[in-house]
């Protein structure tokens, strides 16, 4: 049994089909990669996955729990983590402090009264968010930008903050919608590096990738979707033959000889 | 007795529809809630009745065209010179913008037209009687402009090229621009169509309330609450939410004594919220 | 340095402003700058940090002071006990209307706050039997501590600095902490608020709570300290001048909130020139405020240093 299953899911915006009974499986610890071109319907899915829209049909489920229709924040307290397209980050803060936020829930426990009251077990909270955050920079080599507020940072160290972020859920297995877009080759091969080193903690990774050198070399096994459907799915090298995914979306640059 | 609740709470549904549909105008075109609106109605009336008809003498519909057009002028210079550079703002200053708008509004009216109430002598006075029953005048009118009002703009928005492109605006910006629509004089237009649709309802509400700066502020609120109660945005939800609050509220004063009226209105809408937060007809997200 | 000592040097200040400037007019106008500012550190949670419109400040003020209006003059209990219980009404406020109004977008707290502040002031003002409809409540008692009663305006002043400083410090200690990050996480980015694992509809009701209690407790040091108070004065022009005062101060910061106060306050003895044109020169003199300082007046100082 995978860590992440989704049966059958069907997701329709007032009469077009964006995702046509889709299923697949996330295995446990595993770098697992969804592929297809724009428009066939994989933002959608993980969308769908993350709670910010219910599915039409189908059902999703987490670690033996169903999460379908849940709302964002319970899927992500289950431990499901995920980043944007688009990144999304509180731009007025520093890293430090968004990572804090990411960590709210999981590290610290006390309600506002408690919070009002107890002035000194509320500085030990702080102390333990602040010491896992530090932490998390460090496992990412970010430490040098902790107190720079977010609004001033280049975009790809915008892609780590988002995260790192995550990271400070502790999540089991983390959505990354397009991590490498947008990154310049010396900073992609940053981010294999640290994806390989959070996978190798234990978390497991289910992206959405154009980058076929960063999915090709990362990913243990590959969905490739198109029009919303499953057309294909494997290991790396049997997808980079498989004729119709080659015909569909990756062309023949990408055929092992 | 209760046909005349009816009728009166029919006339004022209409009346909170109106202004639903005016500030929801301004809303799907610029993501903005004017919160001066009560200001503009107000306006209306007091250029309806304080220079069209007692200082310049105008008939009572020369008068109410003379006005509109004046409102709607405001419109557009208020959208150019405030509204469209606002509506990328952050959303508190922007309504506080609206706000200070409305103030200023205010202020003005009341330094040049002078702090007494007004009213229009013999303007939509009278009852008329229907099979035994009399029912007042002004009740008829407004639901008849209501009305009017109503279907005149569907066939605006439906037909014309400028209203396609309205509507076309109010779901996506981008797009709109990238059709050759050129967004910021649509948004003008949409703000002159809200503005004018405010003075009119000023207009029509004088034998209700006559002419004061504090007259439209229970309507405007309840307008706000008429969308919220039907669907916020949508122009169906903005007339049953308008019809469901003025023919409820007039119900209501039947069995709670009449002070009590307005907060009847209020309760309900966050009844509605409880139950259903997106409205009586919206749709789930 | 001076970055250190500004929060003592500035209840040193406070402390001795009334002895500089002692006439009484005067230390009216400060008790009543103090008071707005507790309501101004209150609605910065929720507006300034949350960026959720309020409009329904002055319902809240009203319901706060009445409540403990009421309780001392017709059940004649103790203002300590008017004043708890006007805590506690902040408490049901801010549960009672932020659950629905969190519900769905922000648009509509704007909305029901400012539907409450209205059914509130009417009914105060038409529930004659309870609350002396437009008569007001009058002969408010005074508080006591430790046997002398709180009377003259110096006495209230001094009275009203303690809750200032004690709200200041509370205030502080929420902004950094995680409850100040998330409320300013949601104001950047509420999307990103829910993948952290945060339920921000929660978060929301608990700043608009802290809103409400800190509007409340402000209400009942009002009715207290005039002895006298009238729903006619709790009206929608009163709560945008709050939003006014964290706007034009500077969102998010108390020394933001505390400047917003004291100009909101202060303005009228600053326009009085201006005689019947004072409400019209005040209004474009906050939108000009609004158009070219959106930050605040402090955002706009810090950048001009840079």
């Amino acid at each position: 049994m995978g860590i992440l299953e989704i049966h059958n899911l069907t997701k329709r915006f007032s009469g077009l089909v964006a995702v046509n009974d889709l299923s697949f499986s996330v295995n446990e610890r595993s770098i697992h990669a969804l592929i297809g071109p724009n428009g066939s319907g994989k933002t959608t899915t993980i969308n769908m996955i993350d709670g910010v829209f219910a599915p039409t049909e189908g059902r999703i489920v987490f670690r033996g729990q169903d999460i379908t229709g849940k709302p964002t924040y319970e899927i992500s307290r289950a431990g499901l983590g995920r980043t944007f397209q688009n990144i999304k980050l509180f731009h007025t803060l520093t890293v430090k402090e968004n990572l804090m936020v990411g960590g709210h829930m999981f590290y610290t426990k006390e309600g506002i009264l408690k919070f009002l009251l107890d002035i000194r077990g509320t500085k030990q909270e702080e102390k333990r968010l602040a010491e896992e955050a530090e932490r998390i920079l460090e496992l990412m080599h970010m430490q040098a930008v902790a107190n720079h507020t977010v609004g001033g940072l280049p975009y790809g160290m915008l892609k780590m903050v988002e995260l790192a972020r995550t990271m400070m859920t502790a999540p089991k297995l983390i959505l990354l919608d397009e991590p490498a877009a947008g990154l310049n080759p010396s900073e992609r091969k940053k981010l294999m590096e640290i994806l390989i080193r959070i996978y190798e903690r234990g978390v497991a990774l289910f992206l959405i990738e154009h980058n076929m050198d960063v999915v090709m070399n990362i990913s243990h096994k590959i969905t490739v979707i198109n029009f919303g459907s499953k057309i294909a799915e494997g290991k790396p090298a049997q997808i980079q033959n498989n004729p119709e995914v080659i015909q569909a979306y990756l062309g023949d640059r990408y055929k092992k000889g | 007795m209760v046909v005349q609740l009816l009728v009166s709470g029919i006339a004022m549904g209409f009346v909170y529809a109106l202004v639903s549909i005016e500030y929801t105008l301004i809303w799907n075109s610029m993501g903005l809630l004017n919160f001066g609106h009560e200001k503009i109605i107000m306006l209306g009336a007091y250029i309806y009745a304080g220079t069209m008809i007692m200082d310049m003498g105008m008939g009572y519909i020369s008068g109410i065209v003379g006005a509109v057009f004046l409102v709607a002028a405001l419109g557009v210079v208020v959208a150019v010179g405030i509204f469209i550079p606002l509506r990328n703002m952050n959303r508190l200053c922007a309504i506080m913008a609206t706000v200070m708008v409305g103030n200023i509004i205010n202020e003005a009216v009341r330094l040049f037209y002078g702090p007494e109430a007004m009213t229009v002598k013999g303007f939509m006075n009278g009852m008329i009687r229907v099979g035994g029953l009399a029912i007042a005048r002004a009740y008829i009118y407004i639901i008849g402009i209501s009305l009017t009002i109503v279907i005149l703009l569907e066939i605006f928005m439906k037909k014309t090229k400028t209203g396609k492109a309205m509507r076309c605006v109010a779901s996506n910006k981008t797009a709109a621009s990238l059709m050759g629509i050129d967004v910021r004089r649509n948004m003008a237009i949409t703000t002159a169509i809200s503005f004018a649709i405010c003075c009119i309802l000023g207009i029509a509400v004088i034998p209700v309330f006559s002419v004061s700066s504090t007259m439209a502020t229970m309507i405007s609120l309840k307008g706000f609450a008429a969308g919220v109660i039907g669907s916020f945005g949508s122009l169906p939800g903005a007339i049953v939410g308008g019809l469901i609050l003025g023919i409820m509220e007039n119900i209501a004063g039947m069995i709670f004594p009449s002070t009590f009226k307005d907060v009847v209105a209020f309760v309900f809408l966050i009844a509605v919220l409880l139950v259903k937060p997106t409205g009586l007809l919206g749709k789930k997200k | 340095m001076i970055k250190k000592l500004r929060y003592p040097l500035a209840v040193v200040f406070a402390f001795v402003l009334p002895l500089i400037v002692s006439n009484t007019y005067y230390v009216t106008m400060f008790c009543l700058t103090l008071i707005y500012m507790i309501i101004a550190f209150g609605l910065n949670f929720i507006t300034g940090m949350t960026g959720q419109m309020n409009l329904g400040t002055a319902g809240i003020f009203c319901l706060g002071a009445y409540t403990s209006a009421l309780l001392t003059t017709r059940l004649s209990l103790s203002p300590w006990i008017g004043m708890a219980a006007s805590a506690a009404v902040g408490f049901l406020i801010g549960v009672g209307l932020g659950y629905p109004s969190f519900r769905l977008e922000g648009v509509y707290l704007s909305l029901t706050t400012i539907a409450f502040g209205e059914v509130v002031r009417q009914l105060a003002n038409n529930m004659t039997s309870v609350t002396g409809g437009a008569q007001g409540v009058r002969n408010i008692p005074p508080f006591t501590v430790f046997g002398y009663e709180i009377v003259t305006k110096i006495q209230n002043y001094y009275f009203i600095l303690v809750f200032v400083i004690l709200f200041a410090f509370t205030a502080y200690r929420i902004i950094h902490s995680k409850w100040g990050r998330a409320f300013i996480a949601i104001r950047d980015n509420i999307e990103a608020v829910e993948t952290c694992g945060i339920n921000t509809a929660h978060i929301k009701i608990v700043a608009f709570t802290l809103a409400a209690v800190y509007g409340c407790v402000a209400g009942s040091l009002y009715a207290h300290y005039s002895a006298y108070i009238n729903a006619s004065s709790f009206t929608l022009n009163l709560s945008v001048s709050f939003v006014v005062m964290i706007l034009i101060g500077g969102m998010g910061n108390l020394w933001g909130c505390m400047l917003g106060a004291v100009i909101v306050s202060m303005l009228p003895e600053f326009l009085r020139f201006t005689g019947e044109y004072y409400q019209l020169t005040y209004s474009i003199l906050i939108l000009l405020c609004i158009v070219f300082m959106p930050g605040g007046i402090l955002t706009a100082l810090k950048r001009q240093q840079k």
